[in-house]
């Protein structure tokens, strides 16, 4: 506190005076408030931790069938697979699904368990393999050659409106003569002249 | 009111594929020609360019280059590393072979048709034997480090000329080395190199090697010393395709730009010895690249990507100047894209890849000849049905009730049955079906749909029962062993007579045999033409076959005498119109009005025609096409003038005409400017004033 801060200041009183003792409990009780507030908020966000994991093993369990349900099913399948071994030569349904049961069971075990978001898929890089990489190379090289930057490409309206335009008979450009051309913008510009003549009350 | 209420229709949004590479044979004097979908197709030149076969493609294979071998066999290589032998009598793929070098850019065979070279995405240029079954591979030449994308043989066969990016390089076939590298020219690009690639190469005899390439440039190179002799700037843009002619005093290249032009071999001056090419003829038939040319002894045959196939005949090599030396463009396939449910108003589309089922509009009006009526119920899609797998459909087809639609691949046939309850609409597989013992090639409902005729190889009819769930194989009807060389040819088209005790089998070689259905006994065959068959129908009353030919011949056979009918007779006599025999595209489509039994209602791209039997045949004196004159004139002056084809050619290009029940007429339309708006993007040319 310099007297040029004094002088500075525009309260004429002087500073209230405040003794050691009071001013050390003030700032103790503001601690302690502190420590207080932070301790309830941790309680809080446990009990909400709490009650949101309760919920999810309640609903894990709704998800699931009651046991002796699951227990039959098991059993039942384990059956049909060793009814299904002698026909393994016949042909038709029971080798469809034979095959199918086969297939499903050492899957289900084989795959590592993952959760995946949305968008995302587990691929083999294997699977992709040398012959489609060159495939893809090559048709690359030919989209590239064809319709690349440096060529000088148009489209197909330009290139019909010129030869109208150009033609013995003149006509109007391709699409004012095309109804079928561009209907999404037309669609879009009708949208937008309702709205507009809404906006202007007309 | 005129004769017919006309459903024109136009929702029909066929595209043809582009073609990707072509080849002609002068042995068979057949084109074959691969499109981007990876179908080909087969045309038969002597009978009027007719497209004979069609081999239904592959999403996974695609064809880059195609090559006919001596002996009439067909060979491809695609992207996706295989050669493959088409099995031209079963109209399916006989074996593919893997190259072991990734894509196959070309495919050439040597000038004496034993070994097959293989220009392949890693560099390297391989060798494959042509034996009797099968390819076996050879050898191996220097491997390059850039992709080879042409190949050329030196017509002696001892040199192989490769045109790879950049570079062409020249390899000795016996050794397998390099010989020669010859570097192409790379024009700078605002301080950047641009790449230079070979697009085609071709040698000559005399031992110099024609170049084409992206910059568009034409350059003539020596074999032995690898120099450059000529260079021709024939094109602003890319040129892609070079074929020369068998005499070589001819070559014609494509270009991006949807030009030919054509190169000769001519003297300098007149009298003297000394030989220069020069460009002679530029022709503009194509809009977008032209991708494949080749150089027969009579014409210019070019493909480019809008589809069309043009083939312009050369007129010095031509001693009659007429209708042979016409120019031919073929945009739109010589079969039904459409088949029609005549008691439903249903319409079933077939595309490579789908299937549209549309039911046609409703008007409760009428009016005056002419008047364009207002509809009343919309036309609307009812199913949009997608394939199973990668294989392209062959054939497609709807019963006359409407309630079956069947298709087939190159493998599996396929049968719906549909429902319609009110306004629900449902279609479900008929769950027991059985394949037909070989691959459906045609189909045909019966007109009682209890039936479905399946057209396959050897000109074999398999007749599928057909009951509410199921679908089973009951008999093949064979053709009679005497017929010469009928077990060869697969089945063309299928008619039936309306009450479905007839059946009528045409082959492509023009082999036409009628069956009793009922009894399932063979009846009689029609005299063997040297025309392919393009359309065959089955009067409904008098049961009589109308054979509409490649070269514009129609007849009308009897199947009760089993013989031509008196007016048949007096056709084939009296000959016809010289303006009938000198249309473009063959007759694809026949019908009869039942309400009028002396009429025969037939159709081409560019036509629709309704034959009166009753009136006198025209002679080449008369105007063939005189509807429109007729109308102006008094009530007997059009009945002296009158003939028997009265010709509209007010709906164009017509791809499919039937007759509904109730007498409406239905035409299906594809407007060629529709066409060009959903081709892929074409080359900017700049124009004066635009």
């Amino acid at each position: 506190m310099t007297p040029e801060h004094e002088l500075e200041s525009e309260d004429d009183e002087a500073p209230e005076e405040v003794t050691f003792q009071n001013a050390k409990s003030r700032a103790e009780e503001s601690a302690r408030v502190k420590r207080e507030l932070a301790s309830r908020d941790k309680a809080l966000l446990k009990e909400k931790r709490k009650r949101k994991q309760e919920l999810f093993s309640e609903q894990k369990k709704k998800k699931l069938l009651p046991e002796d349900i699951l227990q039959t099913v098991t059993a039942l399948s384990d059956k049909k697979n060793e009814a299904h071994e002698p026909y393994a030569d016949t042909e038709g349904k029971g080798d469809v699904e034979k095959e199918k049961s086969v297939k499903k069971n050492p899957s289900k075990k084989l795959r590592p368990r993952k959760s995946l978001k949305n968008n995302y898929d587990v691929v083999h890089l294997n699977d992709q393999n040398v012959a489609d990489i060159q495939q893809e190379q090559a048709k690359q090289f030919l989209q590239d050659k064809f319709y690349g930057n440096t060529k000088n490409r148009t489209t197909a309206n330009d290139f019909l409106s010129i030869s109208r335009k150009r033609g013995e008979r003149k006509m109007p450009a391709f699409q004012f003569t095309d109804s079928s051309w561009g209907e999404k913008e037309k669609k879009k510009a009708s949208t937008f002249n309702l709205r507009w003549r809404n906006r202007k009350k007309l | 009111m005129g004769e017919f209420t006309v459903h024109c229709v136009r929702f029909f949004n066929y595209v043809p594929s582009g073609v990707r590479c072509i080849s002609y044979s002068e042995e068979t004097e057949r084109l074959a020609v691969a499109r981007n979908d990876g179908s080909v197709e087969v045309y038969n030149f002597p009978a009027n360019y007719y497209q004979e076969k069609i081999i239904p493609g592959d999403e996974k294979r695609s064809t880059e280059s195609i090559c006919w071998v001596p002996g009439g066999r067909l060979f491809s290589g695609g992207l996706n590393g295989d050669i493959i032998e088409y099995d031209l009598e079963r109209l399916c793929v006989k074996y593919s072979v893997n190259g072991f070098g990734g894509p196959i850019w070309n495919i050439v065979p040597s000038p004496c048709g034993t070994q097959l070279a293989v220009a392949c995405e890693d560099g390297s240029v391989k060798l494959f034997a042509i034996t009797p079954e099968r390819i076996v591979f050879g050898k191996s030449l220097d491997r390059q480090k850039e992709r080879i994308l042409c190949l050329a043989w030196h017509p002696s066969g001892s040199h192989i000329v490769a045109g790879s990016i950049n570079t062409i390089k020249v390899f000795n076939v016996s050794s397998g080395h390099l010989l020669q590298v010859m570097r192409m020219d790379r024009r700078a690009l605002v301080g950047q190199k641009r790449e230079c690639i070979v697009w085609g190469v071709a040698v000559l005899s005399c031992g110099e090697i024609a170049s084409v390439d992206s910059s568009g440039k034409l350059q003539f190179w020596d074999l032995e010393t690898g120099t450059l002799i000529r260079s021709y700037t024939a094109s602003s843009s890319d040129i892609l395709s070079i074929a020369v002619s068998p005499e070589e005093d001819s070559l014609v290249i494509g270009t991006a730009q949807g030009a030919i032009l054509q190169f000769q071999y001519l003297e300098r001056q007149a009298g003297k010895e000394e030989k220069q090419w020069v460009s002679t003829k530029p022709f503009q038939h194509h809009t977008r690249d032209v991708l494949s040319v080749a150089h027969s002894n009579t014409c210019l045959i070019s493909g480019g990507l809008d589809g069309n196939i043009v083939i312009r005949p050369l007129l010095e090599r031509i001693q009659t100047k007429t209708y042979e030396a016409a120019l031919r463009k073929i945009t739109f396939p010589h079969r039904n894209l459409v088949s029609c449910a005549q008691a439903s108003r249903l319409l079933l589309f077939q595309f490579p890849d789908h299937l549209e089922l549309w039911r046609l509009g409703h008007t409760d009006q009428s009016g005056k000849d002419g008047d364009i009526l207002p509809v009343t119920q919309e036309h609307e899609l009812l199913l949009q049905l997608k394939r199973k797998g990668s294989e392209n459909i062959r054939c497609s087809c709807i019963s006359r009730c409407g309630t079956l639609v069947s298709y087939a691949t190159a493998s599996r046939l396929f049968l719906h049955r549909l429902r319609y309850d009110n306004n629900n609409f449902s279609i479900s597989k008929v769950p027991k079906f059985t394949q037909p013992p070989t691959a459906a090639l045609h189909l045909k409902f019966s007109p009682d749909s209890k039936q479905l005729y399946v057209g396959t190889e050897g000109g074999r009819v398999h007749i599928m029962d057909l009951s509410e769930d199921t679908c089973q194989h009951n008999h093949t009807l064979q053709p009679p062993s005497g017929t010469w060389a009928a077990s060869s040819y697969p089945v063309h088209l299928l008619a039936t007579s309306s009450d479905g005790s007839l059946l009528a089998v045409a082959s492509s070689n023009s082999q036409i045999d009628i069956y009793n259905v009922k009894s399932l006994s063979y009846l009689c065959s029609v005299p063997q033409y040297n025309s392919p068959p393009t359309a065959i129908s089955i009067h409904p009353s008098n049961k009589n076959l109308v054979i509409a030919y490649a070269d514009h011949q129609v007849v009308e056979f009897s199947i009760s005498e089993k013989q031509y009918t008196d007016w048949g007779r007096k056709v084939i006599k009296h000959g016809l119109h010289h303006d009938w025999l000198e249309r473009d595209t063959p007759i694809m489509g026949i019908t009869f009005n039942p309400s009028k039994s002396k009429t025969i209602l037939l159709h081409d791209n560019y036509m629709f025609c309704i034959i009166d039997k009753s009136l006198p045949l025209p002679d080449d004196k008369t105007v063939l096409v005189n509807q429109k004159t007729l109308k102006n004139l008094s009530v007997s002056a059009r009945m002296s003038h009158a003939h028997a084809f009265k010709i509209t050619r007010k709906y164009q290009p017509l791809l499919f005409m039937d007759l509904l029940d109730n007498g409406e007429l239905v035409l299906v339309e594809r407007t060629l400017s529709d066409i060009q708006a959903q081709l892929p993007p074409p080359m900017k040319r700049k124009q004066f004033g635009t």
